[in-house]
């Protein structure tokens, strides 16, 4: 009953409005939200070493469903609650049921001026200053495993590149008739973090990340921005006596023009950070000092040309960050390694009842293996997944040249998009020698329906993913890691709206790299030699029907697993047979 | 567009920052942390005939690969004393890795040849030499007593009249010199302290603080092979005013009476076998009683209890301590300002 007792509550105040709404004209309420029920069933498969520990196969679900409820108690002004049911299978007289007020948010507009935001925000900002890169080993994916992809985002809140930050938020704009033709302005300041009790007198503080921009359209043609953003802690809210400071400032300038035909948006940026740690006594405020400071610039030219009737498109760019760029708000990971929670599908393995590693299928299937918190420092990373850029575009140390195209045949038979960059370090990592990337993905694919003339829609896409990190120099020091990644992916339309799919995905990584131990200061601790040489795979096929596109049923069968030469490291292979049935309005 | 313009900029930029970057690397050196060990220059001494008594040095010099933690020892061949010198580089400096004569580890050296090993740790490679001390170092500080010649005159002695008590000068087992104090026995009725020594002290031209003045003993205990339970030795140091030893129907000195200024501190337990020793800072004395400022000030220190005490074995204490004699001898009692006698 204490479950119930928020959604009551909730759900009276939601119905008193609407019942204020009747009767008066001007508000309004109305509801939306999203539904799932969701089933899978996992079972051994073949293993080079027995497993009689685990179970030979386990199934889970459940239903759940997000009420959205909208008032408008005035005119440009909106109350938003999202109330969650979840009940798990197997549930019963309320075991496994929960009912959560999952999020709340005000927003409207002043006077016509300000537009405001307050409780749950999706904010983005620059690719170096606030933004959510995407997950490992996503790109290139198209609808193969959307299923999976729409659920991991949904629970963790990720839409698109923003980060779901609990705060307050206003942007206004003003337009003049000479010399600047807008000026937009944003503000915001939300908690990423509340205070946490370590121990009984040990608490970290609030983390507090704030952040402001200012827009200028010049003219027609030239943008100029300027952002600034701060992740810090409140040292008085916590008893820990050190909190972080992380400002970084950034500023842009975009102009756009033609030559010939094509049109061209040529954009330079640059930006500053520092982070630094306050060590603050409380019993003698003031007495402050700076420790463990770390500060950096980074540096981006981009070029972008697209032709005028947008068949093809290309953009080249040269990009510096330094190894001590520091932004908490663009170099958080989605995927968080430190291994706080275990793999949601057979974590241990072998009789041995080792851990096993995580693998390519975990990054789909364990929702919970993600992050929604800002970090003050840089996460753990695999570099079997993600070498080149695991921080994305922040990502320090990195300097070189990127470049990307896409296009289209005439016809649009033909779809392809080629992504890449060269890179290098700007320092070495515990030795002087520097490390050199390089990474290209390409993505092709080939409508059927087009080129065959069917009136219902199939297509083949196949995507190649490389990445390949060297060092040369000392021996005892050096680099050679190579990681590929191939994506095929069918989709045939068999009847009215439902279409049979099938997919291959492996991941294989072969080489050695050193990964970096870090102190809770950010401080590089020391580095521990890992050599890879696995294949990791996913082999699916299913049924897909569309009511909609934001409402579908999905029946998808997969194998997968993972082998590694390495003695000491068992090979397993599990299956998973996965309903779900999404309606999102 | 100015599309040169566009280019130029950027890659301007772009070297700028590399020029820019002046750091070597972030973190540790990989080859430190994992590169296989080699010695580049063996070890070699800069002398292999010191004479610490006319202020000789020894210095060592050693090259390797790779920074290591390394540890040089120089031990006594008749006395057994050790010297260790240890640290974190890739090579050893002849002038900042250098022995004067002193020890880590009682007893001191003699004129006598010392064997040198240079070990590296996780690495078996073990580099030797040796040298021959003609001459030992003198200890610079405040003699108390090394009772070379005897119980100093003015020294109080007292001890309990139970058995086997030694309370006097012995030859037997000196840690420098040929004497030493001998304070122990064996307690027949239930009391702890065995019996003690007080000196009279005049410190009145120490200029340091209390942090910075040190009392160095010898204290030796367990020749047997037996240590009694719970024995240990306490010290008091009293900055009393007061006649040394006005009242000559006491037991031991009178600066040490409850409304003086004394200040305590107990070397608790004495538990192991033969000599150490030991150094104290007058900073870490508690106060026993005050009768003064309650400031610890070296220059008023006017004198020096050395007591023996142990747990009895009478009304079943330590009743295991009944066959057991009480040790707890001392020797080379002496004051020394800004370090321990044997950081010197």
């Amino acid at each position: 009953m204490n479950q119930m007792r928020p959604f009551l509550l909730v759900f009276l105040g939601a119905f008193a409005a609407s019942m204020s709404a009747l009767g008066q004209s001007e508000e309004t309420v109305w509801f939306d939200g999203a539904s799932r029920s969701f089933f899978s069933r996992d079972a051994l498969g073949e293993s080079d070493a027995p497993d009689t520990t685990s179970a030979r196969n386990l199934s889970e679900g459940y239903n759940l469903l997000d009420l959205n409820v909208h008032i408008a108690p005035a005119e440009n002004l909106e109350v938003f609650a999202q109330l969650r049911v979840r009940n798990s299978f197997g549930g019963f007289f309320g075991a496994g049921t929960s009912v959560d007020v999952r999020q709340l948010r005000a927003s409207g507009v002043i006077k016509n001026k300000v537009r405001f935001g307050v409780g749950d925000l999706y904010l983005k900002q620059s690719r170096f200053t606030l933004f959510n890169p995407d997950e490992d080993l996503s790109q290139g994916e198209g609808e193969a495993f959307r299923a999976y992809r729409d659920i991991l985002r949904y629970e963790n809140f990720y839409e698109g590149n923003r980060w779901r930050l609990q705060g307050l938020q206003a942007d206004f704009s003003l337009q003049f008739d000479r010399t600047i033709r807008t000026l937009e302005f944003d503000g915001f300041i939300t908690r990423p973090r509340g205070s946490e009790s370590l121990t009984n007198t040990l608490f970290i503080p609030d983390m507090l990340f704030g952040g402001g921009g200012v827009a200028a359209q010049l003219n027609q043609k030239t943008r100029a921005e300027i952002n600034w953003v701060n992740l810090f802690e409140v040292p008085a809210s916590g008893t820990t006596y050190l909190s972080l400071r992380n400002p970084v400032l950034r500023g842009s300038v975009s102009r756009q023009g033609e030559v010939g035909d094509w049109k061209v948006d040529r954009t330079v940026q640059g930006g500053y950070s520092q982070r630094h740690w306050l060590y603050s006594q409380l019993n003698e405020a003031g007495k402050d000092s700076l420790g463990y400071t770390t500060e950096g610039v980074f540096f981006e030219w981009k070029d972008a040309w697209m032709r005028s009737d947008s068949s093809f498109q290309f953009h080249v760019g040269l990009r510096h960050v330094d190894p001590g760029f520091r932004s908490g708000g663009a170099q958080t990971r989605r995927l968080d390694l430190g291994g706080n929670v275990p793999l949601a599908v057979y974590p241990n393995y072998t009789d041995a009842v080792l851990s096993r590693p995580m693998a390519m299928f975990d990054l789909l299937a364990s929702d919970g293996l993600y992050n929604q918190m800002l970090s003050g420092t840089l996460m753990d990373f695999n570099p079997a997944f993600s070498n080149v850029q695991p921080y994305g575009d922040a990502t320090p140390n990195r300097q070189g040249l990127f470049f990307g195209a896409q296009g289209q045949s005439g016809d649009a038979t033909f779809e392809y998009g080629l992504d890449g960059g060269v890179y290098r370090e700007v320092i070495g990592q515990g030795i002087p020698d520097l490390r050199n990337f390089a990474q290209w993905a390409l993505r092709l694919t080939w409508n059927a329906d087009r080129a065959l003339s069917w009136n219902k829609a199939a297509s083949l896409s196949v995507a190649y993913d490389a990445e390949q990190t060297t060092r040369s120099g000392e021996e005892v020091a050096a680099v050679d890691l190579n990681r590929s990644l191939l994506h095929a992916f069918a989709n045939v339309e068999v009847a009215e709206r439902l279409f049979v799919q099938a997919s291959i995905k492996q991941l294989d990584a072969q080489g050695r790299e050193f990964l970096t131990e870090r102190t809770d200061l950010g401080e590089i601790r020391t580095f521990n030699q890992v050599d890879y040489d696995l294949t990791d795979h996913i082999l699916s096929a299913g049924m897909w029907y569309a009511f909609s596109d934001a409402v579908y049923a999905n029946v998808q069968y997969s194998g997968w697993g993972a082998s590694f030469a390495q003695p000491g490291a068992p090979d397993f292979n599990y299956r998973r047979l996965m309903f779900v049935f999404s309606v999102r309005v | 567009m100015r599309t040169v313009q566009y280019f130029l900029f950027p890659l301007a930029l772009c070297i700028g920052f590399y020029a820019c970057s002046t750091e070597e690397f972030e973190g540790p050196s990989i080859v430190n942390l994992l590169g296989a060990f080699a010695v580049v220059d063996s070890l070699e001494l800069t002398t292999a005939t010191p004479d610490f008594s006319a202020g000789d040095q020894v210095g060592f010099s050693a090259t390797f690969n790779k920074d290591v933690d390394w540890t040089l020892r120089i031990e006594g061949t008749a006395s057994g004393s050790v010297k260790l010198i240890s640290g974190y580089s890739d090579a050893l400096e002849p002038s900042a890795v250098k022995w004067n004569g002193n020890t880590s580890q009682v007893p001191f050296f003699t004129t006598e040849d010392c064997t040198v090993e240079l070990t590296i740790l996780d690495e078996p490679d073990t580099m030797r030499a040796q040298l021959t001390v003609l001459g030992t170092r003198s200890y610079e500080g405040i003699p108390v007593a090394d009772f070379e010649g005897g119980i100093p005159e003015e020294a109080l002695v007292f001890h309990q009249f139970s058995q086997n008590m030694t309370f006097d000068v012995a030859q037997d087992a000196p840690l420098m010199g040929a004497n030493y104090f001998k304070m122990g026995g064996r307690m027949g009725w239930n009391e702890w302290m065995l019996g003690q020594i007080d000196l009279p002290l005049d410190l009145s031209a120490v200029t340091v603080s209390a942090e910075n003045f040190y009392l160095n003993l010898g204290v030796l205990s367990g020749l047997d092979g037996a240590l009694a339970t719970d024995q240990y030795v306490n010290i008091l140091l009293s900055e009393s005013p007061a006649a040394f030893n006005d009242d000559l129907s006491n037991n031991g000195a009178d600066v040490f009476q409850t409304d003086m200024e004394v200040y305590k501190y107990q070397i608790r337990p004495v538990d192991w076998l033969g000599w150490q020793y030991v150094s104290i800072p007058y900073s870490a004395f508690d106060v026993k009683s005050q009768g003064g400022d309650n400031v610890r000030t070296p220059a008023d220190i006017t004198g020096i209890r050395l007591q023996c005490q142990s747990c009895p074995s009478a009304n079943a204490n330590c009743p295991e301590n009944a066959d057991v004699d009480v040790r707890t001898d001392i020797d080379f009692v002496m004051f020394t300002e800004n370090s321990s006698l044997l950081d010197q």
